[in-house]
């Protein structure tokens, strides 16, 4: 485990050093967490809530937690899992309004934060083609640059399984991109 | 930005977090998260309590409820058939009483029937006497009946 974070459990395990704990750790992380959530539900303000959640569920179980999994990864984990259940909620609701890929699409075009050129918007175009597990074992592994080892901590899969399931997105997606530019 | 060059077909393609927070939301995340937190361990500590003070007491008045409802199952019974007994007037029970046959029926080896004394005398034939009188009893029983 990194020093940083023992440092943080040292803090949290005192009742008086809880708070300060959780701001060093809110500050160390939140940028990573918003980036993995945002990336896979699209919209800021479904973010911003996932994000509030999750640090709710990291505060709720940092007192349990225990080191051997790494801290990195199991803020992920629960950020990751946040972000899946809301998706898979939404999913829930498809056949009632419309295709939950369209929606995150929508998103992505209307996003007045998205600075992207023609190539880039590409590419998440096809990247929303992805399932929603595939398309988080891609970001992780494509932007955020973790190790499959790292990544089969947090989804809780085989490294072999993640290479498998990376390079069959690269596959699609390149499939996509030359589809689109035909 | 960063240009990937080991992984296959995606290598023109550069790597860029295209997705961006507003400006300033990350210097204000850590004290909205605090206070979220705070809030939500204040709202844990009003409700959660309660919620279980709550749960309990319903649980023992359900398994109270279904005791009492137990052991009063056979009495109410009683009571209902009680009811139902004393809505019927004296007259006609004495009436019925009186108009049919007082027996007693035995399963065992082979059917007895017992008939107390004034019935048999009141009701039943002789059985000495000729076919045609039995059988002019017997319709006569049916017309009463």
């Amino acid at each position: 485990m990194e020093p940083h974070d023992q440092e943080i459990l040292d803090l949290f395990k005192n009742p008086e050093g809880r708070d300060a704990a959780f701001r060093k750790l809110a500050h160390r992380y939140q940028k990573g967490i918003y980036g993995i959530i945002r990336k896979l539900v699209i919209n800021h303000d479904d973010a911003d809530d996932l994000v509030q959640e999750a640090f709710v569920k990291i505060w709720k179980g940092l007192d349990k937690f225990e080191s051997e999994s790494g801290l990195f990864t199991w803020i992920y984990r629960i950020a990751t899992n946040e972000a899946l259940q809301f998706l898979r909620k939404k999913k829930r609701w498809k056949w009632i309004l419309s295709d939950n890929d369209e929606i995150l699409e929508k998103y992505l075009k209307q996003d007045p934060l998205l600075s992207a050129d023609e190539v880039q918007m590409r590419l998440q175009k096809a990247i929303l083609q992805l399932p929603d597990k595939q398309r988080l074992v891609f970001h992780l592994r494509y932007y955020d640059d973790l190790s499959y080892e790292k990544i089969a901590k947090i989804t809780k899969t085989r490294p072999g399984s993640l290479k498998a399931s990376y390079h069959q997105a690269v596959t699609k997606i390149k499939k996509c991109l030359l589809r689109n530019s035909s | 930005m960063k240009k990937r060059e080991s992984e296959p077909g995606l290598e023109e393609i550069k790597t860029k977090a295209v997705l961006s927070a507003p400006s300033g939301y990350f210097d204000a995340l850590p004290d909205r998260l605090c206070e979220h937190v705070r809030k939500n361990n204040r709202q844990q500590q009003v409700y959660f309590p309660n919620l279980k003070l709550i749960g309990r007491i319903a649980a023992s008045l359900l398994v109270l409820s279904g005791v009492v409802w137990f052991l009063n199952k056979g009495q109410m019974n009683d009571s209902r058939f009680v009811v139902d007994l004393s809505q019927i007037r004296n007259e006609d029970i004495i009436t019925y009483l009186e108009s049919y046959p007082q027996f007693h029926v035995e399963f065992w080896d082979e059917w007895e029937i017992k008939i107390s004394g004034d019935v048999r005398n009141n009701l039943l034939p002789d059985f000495d006497l000729p076919l045609e009188e039995i059988e002019a009893w017997a319709d006569s029983t049916d017309e009463r009946g």
